[in-house]
């Protein structure tokens, strides 16, 4: 696969102004060298505006989202919110014409659109949105609002454990189905509705063994339905399906995200789309012109995609085998590293060049592991040890290990048991370990386990574990977590709907926070080190939540659709945006698939980030 | 005993379990489809499963085979129940409509002879 070519730096600026919609003067000139018309290249739209509730009175923090016609130059969809005073504009002109027929709609928790008056002319678009509070939330309420009918937190932790690994439930879909459960009108509602809900457990639990035998499954080789269906905890997630997913699931009010709106009409999304088939799982943003990276665990590809045009091209990994990329690690000099849907190798890109790297890791042992991340440092880039090797964790051994890049060599040691957890064999089964970070010294790692609940250090020099410490609940669910420069360690609480922010020089917990949606599950978090703050991504709340340490307070971004299972959140270091990815996991699951840039409009970066500034650290050549 | 087996990590322990080597599918488009879109999670050649078997289904269905035809494509890509019991059967979305015909067809062509 072609990677882009590093442009001579006349030409690079050649192209920079020729992207660049806003017509300066050299611009102008150039245009008229290169015989192209004036009024061919000012056909742009321009779209801005104001939001209105019934009464004419502005409305703020409502999102205005475009949604671009298929191959539309750049991304897909873009978002921005309503300021204080009710009116929005978008950061760029668009190429296209805006008329009636734009798909630009105006979208608020608690609200709903009731009229849209278009004002354009040949270069620009003025739209006005009337929206009418509505009590019945159920249009724009994320599924986490309905987990808000398992009060028992302990009852909910295990749910969430259970049935949101890959997406959202109940999002709109599951609530289809117990529509359809009702509409049937058995003569017992309540054997019906079990017997039905027990199908569906029946059927994830078949979709999720196809799904994680993706990187070790051999070709044509099937899932044992009768197998699947004879799991034995089903009970009690049918229970909780049975109890609380009892109705039409039509109907919802009063759900509040639970922290101030911190969105500001600076603030814009941009959504990009990729074409099916595809199983995105994590997106990052590197090159110039700016590239996100997709992977593909189905494909065994990262996709490309240029920013400024939109335009989508494959890498391919080259290996003979499926490595599944899964997770990506942004390093400092711009390169990506992919780790593999637990399997045992481990890729490397150059997205300027498309050259790869790839490793097959045996332990001098000659065991087998099973990757899962890389280690992160405080600034989300892959941080080796001082002898330049990668430390990993490895999920299928309940392991840290490292390999050396430059011979391959490779080492594991595995976690010790946390003994209030060791008697429980079920929990110890799922004991795997997951996130991964380094201490800014590069002398220890840090790791979470999923399954039961515990999170450790280990010292690089003297071989030896820190810990393990043992979370409150066994189904906290800790997945991905971030350190600070300060060697603060934070972990997504995915089960109970927290975050646990620890010391790691004291080896001390400082606190753990409820999210302000306790029914929201965190799926990972990344300190920001220039806004000093966490950035927490929910996978069924539909939005990302800001933690600032030195206040203790959440703000809130909402994202501008339903189903949005994020996953990683990068931070490009040169812009400040947020990256990220919509990740539904199986096929048969609906929802985006999408990689995504957010300016938070917060001022933190000098330059607020637009198409027409993209670009994002490039390797070394 | 699997207790867990919903928490995924957990699959790279027990994935022996849940695969058995079969032989690769034929060639006919309309078993690759039902092979791809993962029918066979919920439905079997020859015995009820979560849903009923094609051979069931086919059987039901030979009287009125041209009638039914593009009501049960319909109902492939929409699901829906009512017509075996109280289960409804999940909508298959991403299933097109000359997709969900192609199925149709090698189903009801699945009678018991
Ligand atoms: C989640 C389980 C599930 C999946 C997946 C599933 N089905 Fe079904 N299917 C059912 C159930 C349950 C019924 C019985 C519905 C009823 O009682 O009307 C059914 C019924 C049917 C019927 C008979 C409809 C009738 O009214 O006679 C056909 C045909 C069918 N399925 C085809 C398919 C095809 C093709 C696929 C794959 C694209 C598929 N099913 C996937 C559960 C499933």
């Amino acid at each position: 696969m072609q990677g882009f070519k590093q442009s001579p730096p006349f030409t690079g600026m050649l192209w920079k102004m020729l992207l660049t919609p806003r017509v300066s003067p050299a611009f102008a000139g150039l245009a008229l060298l290169a015989g192209i018309s004036f009024s061919q290249i000012t056909n742009a739209g321009s779209i801005a505006g104001q939001v209105l509730d019934a009464n004419g009175n502005a409305l703020s923090g409502i999102q205005v989202i475009y949604t671009r016609e298929p191959g539309a130059k750049g991304a897909s969809v873009v978002t921005v919110f309503s300021a204080v005073d009710g009116s929005y504009s978008f950061p760029e002109t668009f190429a296209e014409r805006i008329n009636n027929d734009s798909n630009i709609i105006a979208r608020g928790l608690g609200y709903q659109q009731i009229d849209r008056l278009v004002d354009t002319d040949r270069r620009s678009a003025q739209l006005t949105f009337v929206m009418q509070s509505v009590t019945n939330q159920v249009d724009v309420a994320p599924a986490s609002a309905w987990l808000g009918r398992i009060e028992d937190r302990q009852e909910k932790a295990d749910f969430v454990m259970n049935c949101i690994d890959c997406h959202q439930v109940p999002a709109s879909e599951v609530r289809d189905y117990a529509r359809a459960i009702d509409d049937v009108h058995a003569a017992q509602p309540e054997l019906a509705r079990r017997q039905s809900w027990d199908s569906i457990v029946k059927y994830m639990n078949f979709l999720s063994a196809w799904e994680f035998s993706r990187g070790g499954r051999a070709e044509g080789a099937e899932i044992d339905a009768q197998a699947v269906y004879a799991v034995e905890n089903s009970a009690e997630v049918i229970d909780v399906l049975t109890t609380y997913f009892n109705d039409r699931m039509d109907h919802i009010e009063g759900y509040d995200r639970g922290a101030p709106l911190i969105a500001t009409s600076d603030t814009a999304i941009w959504e990009y789309e990729v074409p099916e088939p595809n199983a995105i799982r994590e997106a990052v943003m590197l090159g110039d012109p700016a590239m996100l990276l997709a992977a593909d665990v189905n494909a065994n590809r990262i996709v490309g995609i240029d920013v400024r045009t939109g335009r989508q091209q494959n890498f391919e990994v080259p290996t003979d085998y499926l490595i599944a990329p899964h997770s990506l690690h942004r390093s400092s000099n711009g390169e990506l590293w992919v780790t593999p849907l637990f399997n045992d190798r481990v890729a490397k890109l150059n997205p300027q060049s498309g050259e790869w790297q790839t490793w097959r890791l045996k332990t001098s042992t000659g065991g087998g592991v099973g990757i899962h991340d890389l280690s992160f440092s405080s600034e989300h880039e892959l941080l080796s040890d001082a002898e330049g090797r990668v430390w990993f964790s490895d999920i299928g051994n309940r392991a840290v290990g490292f390999f050396d890049p430059v011979n391959g060599e490779t080492r594991i040691w595995n976690t010790p048991v946390a003994e209030s957890r060791a008697n429980d064999s079920a929990l110890y089964g799922t004991a795997s370990v997951y996130g991964l970070v380094m201490t800014s010294d590069r002398k220890e790692v840090w790791y979470s386990q999923l399954g039961n609940g515990v999170f450790g250090g280990f010292n690089i020099d003297t071989e030896e574990f820190i810990g393990p410490f043992v979370l409150p609940d066994p189904n906290t669910g800790p997945r991905r977590i971030t350190i600070s420069g300060d060697d603060i360690m934070y972990l997504a609480l995915y089960g109970t709907g927290q975050i646990a922010e620890f010391d790691i020089k004291k080896r001390e917990m400082i606190a753990i926070h409820d999210l302000p949606d306790i029914g929201a599950a965190p799926y990972s978090v990344t300190w920001d080190s220039v806004r000093q703050v966490v950035w927490v991504a929910t996978a069924n709340a539909d939005v990302i939540y800001r933690f600032d340490p030195a206040t203790r307070a959440f703000g809130v971004l909402p994202l501008p659709r339903e189903q949005s299972f994020l996953r990683m959140i990068d931070i490009d270091p040169a812009s400040g945006v947020l990256v990220s990815s919509y990740a539904n996991i199986v096929e048969n699951v609906n929802g985006p698939r999408m990689a995504l840039i957010i300016e938070p409009g917060d001022g933190a970066y000098p330059v607020r980030f637009s198409m027409e500034n993209a670009s994002a650290p490039t390797p070394a050549e | 005993m699997i207790n867990v087996l919903y928490r995924y990590t957990s699959y790279l322990f027990f994935l022996y379990v849940f695969i058995i080597s079969f032989p690769a599918y034929g060639q006919d488009q309309a078993e690759t489809l039902i092979n791809d879109e993962m029918c066979y999670a919920c439905h079997q050649l020859d015995s009820a499963s979560i849903g009923p078997s094609w051979q069931a289904i086919a059987a039901r269905h030979a009287e009125r085979r041209d009638q039914v035809m593009q009501v049960l494509a319909g109902k492939i890509i929409r699901g829906g129940g009512g017509n075996w019991g109280v289960v409804p059967m999940v909508p298959n979305q991403r299933v097109s409509d000359e997709q969900a015909l192609l199925m149709m067809q090698w189903i009801l062509e699945q009678a018991p002879r």
